[in-house]
């Protein structure tokens, strides 16, 4: 990926994060701590979280074009750089309690789990444009071969 | 070096001729034009120049600022920068599909995902090239015939 292309992946994982950061904490917050009551403050957090997580896209950056092995390392990469900034930003900020370790997993299991959702999406999505180009490429192959 | 044309009449077969003192790079460049231009591309492999025809290119790639032209077996190395084949042959169904490669779309035999937007290009030899995601549109035109 290059340069242009990260800073625009990097807006727009920005935004997606910012959401699901607030799915994650509507889901967990209700079912955990369903009596905390929150302030305007709190609104920073998730735009605060999501710009730490949108930082590791940056492994996906590469001069040359990355092989598919390649790029599903980094991609694994980039889900254990969120992890762990997600980890290191939540548990000293006192976001979450530490003592509550059913709390961290589902958090963890939360971040992995929308990670792993938004890929197959994506790849479903992609499949699906794939097999419609392959099918032009056939018809524009019979049709220019014969000329 | 002066430049004659001469029209002939269509009985006669078309001839390029280049009297020159020496077959220099120049001259040898002037050459691989007129052949690529011709459906034939100029690429050495092992030593040997060869002249591979454009239906048998499976791709072009540069690497380290060197330029190859893949076939079915051999992988030979072009004199000419990438862009200039591009150029030449992008009436032949060549296209770009990254930085560094231009794909014969008549020797792709399935599209699939690639990761992060990107595609791969399965080719009747077997080899697979990543198709980059901002030359993805172009593709799909390309496909449409939109382009050729």
């Amino acid at each position: 990926m290059r340069g242009k292309e990260l800073i625009r992946d990097m807006i727009s994982t920005y935004f997606m994060l910012t959401t699901m950061i607030l799915v994650v904490m509507t889901v967990l917050g209700t079912y955990f701590m369903p009596e905390v009551r929150f302030g305007y403050k709190e609104f920073e957090a998730p735009l605060t979280y999501a710009a730490w997580g949108t930082l590791p896209s940056i492994v996906l950056y590469a001069k040359k074009e990355l092989t598919m092995k390649q790029m599903l390392v980094r991609k694994i990469i980039q889900l254990i750089l969120i992890e762990v900034i997600v980890l290191v930003v939540a548990l000293p900020a006192d976001i979450i309690d530490r003592g509550n370790s059913a709390l961290v997993i589902s958090l963890i299991g939360c971040v992995f789990v929308i990670y792993l959702l938004t890929h197959i999406i994506e790849w479903y999505q992609d499949s699906v444009t794939a097999k419609k180009m392959t099918e032009e490429l056939l018809l524009f192959q019979e049709k220019y071969k014969q000329e | 070096m002066l430049i004659k044309i001469l029209k002939i009449a269509r009985t006669e077969p078309e001839e390029l001729q280049i009297r020159c003192h020496e077959e220099t790079e120049e001259v040898k460049d002037i050459v691989m034009f007129v052949k690529s231009r011709q459906g034939k591309l100029t690429g050495i492999f092992e030593g040997q120049q060869y002249e591979i025809p454009v239906a048998d290119v499976y791709y072009i790639e540069t690497v380290d600022n060197a330029v190859f032209i893949y076939g079915q077996k051999n992988v030979y190395e072009a004199k000419q920068k990438l862009y200039e084949l591009e150029g030449i042959l992008k009436d032949k169904y060549f296209l770009r599909v990254s930085k560094s490669l231009i794909l014969n779309l008549m020797k792709i035999k399935a599209i699939k995902p690639a990761l992060n937007g990107r595609y791969s290009a399965i080719l009747h030899s077997g080899e697979e090239v990543i198709i980059s995601r901002k030359y993805v549109a172009q593709l799909k035109c390309a496909l449409k015939g939109e382009m050729f």
